[in-house]
């Protein structure tokens, strides 16, 4: 393996099935792979491909049925509960293709929620938040409701809140799939930015092709296998 | 931040809330100071006699609820005893008095004008009976029937002129009524009986001591101290109604809990995904539960200042609508059901709490 400062994750043979009542469904076989800092890569499959899965599992919201997965250089299954909470609030970030915004929170409040699970003082937090929204370019949206935004902005308000507590791995499942083509390449650029300027590893789960362009590396899965490109 | 979030989102429904919430505190309010205003009224009669010791027949403890008589005779005998100042003899009956075309019971107390005690505690109005066919009537029996001094009532046959209006003589379910000894007698036919004596002591003489002496020349009488008769009439009106006050506050405190937890059960199965979200953004595991019991809270302590706006103007309301109703509300009490209200709400979010462990972070990927 390599230096721990310089992997995020290691995933080593890793295998995933999903119990039935009289059957297995094997969703990861095999699946080996390391994400480093200021790496974008692109897990590009179609659905039911097992993208979403493996995003669960370098989360640590669900245990894989075979194989080791390391995060921040320490085995995942020897941290614990509360560690996993603790990494998933100061060093990981999280953006969905339906966004998950809190709906009943402002803008301004949903991107506060996260540093509230980190620890951070309430104003600093403030100002943190406001800062992250600016370089995002929806400060003016602070105030107001996510149901009152379109579905751009609400994913920008998504980048906001996975970049501001400044994590060092974000996991985006299908970032741009609620979104028009000018706005999800756009979300990728920003995304590809953090990347570059503030040495995030940004893993995206996808399965459009346009992102190709702007990742390090290209995984192409499926069936639960991993193909690189 | 969320709690307040989640209240600007469903303003109509937490309101509502708020609202049940107020109503069952309201209630207990009420049964509370009811209780109060009935333990108080019920004995106010005793506590602002004078005397210090009263003399009952044998095996009575109390005037409310059971019947005592004793030969008036003896008045002169028990005020030679050495020690005692004055003597007053009193006779209760439960009687039905006709007033315009309604009908009324009146718990009569027949006293002897010359004493100086027996009679009304407190004349609000007008003065005390001055003659045999004069009576005194409590203020909330009064109000009730729009009675004023001078206007006549009927007991069985003999109608009887309003010559005051007095207070502390409300029991809730009955009112004191005085008339003079005689027409007490008159009205049940004992000519020479009395309920009780009520005893003045000499300034300086121990209760004790003429209690022993009353006990050594009388047979088939009971004497009590101030204290042990105003408790042994205090236990005897706890017995009868006020369980049943206090049994209807803990259904209204049982409905609250179910309000409670039923609101924030529907809150918690609403609001999965933001669970959901918040658990899998790395969220404490205590915070999602506290938001639950600040939300409970929040209501609760809405619900309480709701309930304290309308409660006074309602105490007032209810005393003209039903003036018999006496509540007594104290800030001790407001802290106590404030209290009772804010520790329901604590143990109302403990159930749908349970099912927070159910809401799964990883359901955000489906």
């Amino acid at each position: 393996m390599e230096s721990e400062d310089e992997n995020i994750v290691s995933l080593l043979n890793v295998s995933k099935s999903y119990n039935g009542i009289r059957t297995e469904t094997p969703v990861l076989r095999d699946v080996s792979l390391t994400a480093r800092q200021s790496e974008m890569i692109l897990l590009l499959g179609p659905s039911g491909s097992g993208k979403t899965t493996l995003l669960t599992i370098i989360s640590g919201l669900q245990p894989v049925t075979c194989g080791d997965v390391y995060l921040f250089g320490k085995k995942i299954n020897e941290y614990s509960q509360y560690e996993l909470q603790v990494i998933r609030a100061r060093r990981m970030g999280f953006i969905f293709q339906n966004f998950n915004l809190i709906n009943s929170l402002n803008v301004i409040q949903n991107v506060i929620l996260v540093l509230k699970f980190a620890g951070s003082d309430a104003k600093f937090a403030k100002v943190i938040a406001q800062e992250y929204l600016r370089k995002l370019g929806i400060e003016n949206l602070s105030y107001s409701l996510p149901g009152r935004i379109s579905h751009g902005e609400k994913q920008r308000v998504a980048i906001a809140r996975s970049l501001v507590n400044g994590a060092s791995l974000i996991l985006a499942d299908e970032p741009t799939g609620s979104l028009s083509s000018r706005q999800g390449m756009e979300i990728i650029a920003l995304l590809r930015k953090s990347c570059e300027d503030e040495r995030r590893c940004v893993i995206i789960a996808s399965h459009d092709q346009r992102i190709k362009n702007f990742a390090d590396r290209v995984i192409h899965l499926s069936d639960g296998q991993l193909g690189i490109i | 931040m969320y709690i307040f979030g989640l209240l600007s989102e469903h303003k109509v429904r937490y309101l509502l809330t708020a609202f049940g919430i107020a109503l069952c505190s309201l209630l207990m309010f009420f049964l509370v100071s009811i209780y109060e205003g009935i333990s108080y009224g019920s004995v106010q009669y005793i506590r602002l006699s004078s005397a210090n010791l009263w003399i009952l027949q044998e095996h009575t403890t109390n005037i409310l609820r059971s019947t005592s008589l004793l030969p008036l005779s003896s008045q002169e005998e028990i005020g030679k005893i050495s020690g005692i100042k004055s003597i007053s003899p009193v006779f209760f009956i439960i009687a039905s008095a006709k007033i315009k075309s309604h009908n009324a019971t009146l718990y009569l107390t027949g006293f002897d004008p010359g004493k100086s005690n027996g009679g009304p505690p407190l004349i609000l109005k007008g003065r005390n009976i001055q003659s045999d066919n004069e009576i005194v009537l409590d203020r909330a029996f009064a109000s009730k029937y729009g009675l004023k001094i001078g206007d006549k009532i009927t007991i069985r046959k003999d109608s009887m002129t309003i010559s005051g209006i007095c207070t502390g003589t409300n029991m809730f379910v009955i009112q004191y009524a005085f008339i003079s000894l005689v027409k007490a007698q008159e009205i049940i036919g004992f000519k020479y009986a009395v309920s009780a004596f009520q005893l003045v002591t000499e300034p300086g003489i121990s209760a004790d001591s003429v209690k022993t002496k009353i006990y050594s020349s009388f047979k088939n009488v009971v004497v009590f101290d101030k204290a042990t008769f105003l408790r042994n009439n205090l236990e005897e009106m706890q017995n009868g109604i006020i369980p049943v006050l206090f049994i209807v506050t803990v259904i209204a405190a049982i409905v609250l809990t179910s309000i409670l937890s039923l609101m924030l059960s529907v809150t918690i199965l609403e609001k999965r995904l933001d669970f959901a979200i918040m658990k899998a953004l790395g969220s404490k595991p205590a915070f999602i539960p506290g938001q639950i019991v600040r939300l409970s809270l929040v209501l609760s302590v809405a619900g309480l200042v709701l309930a304290l706006i309308f409660y006074f103007p309602m105490e007032i309301l209810i005393q003209q609508i039903s003036p018999e109703v006496e509540a007594r509300t104290s800030f001790f009490q407001i802290v106590v059901i404030s209290s009772g209200v804010i520790a329901i709400s604590i143990i109302s979010s403990f159930l749908p709490n349970l099912n927070i462990s159910k809401i799964y972070p990883i359901d955000i990927f489906r």
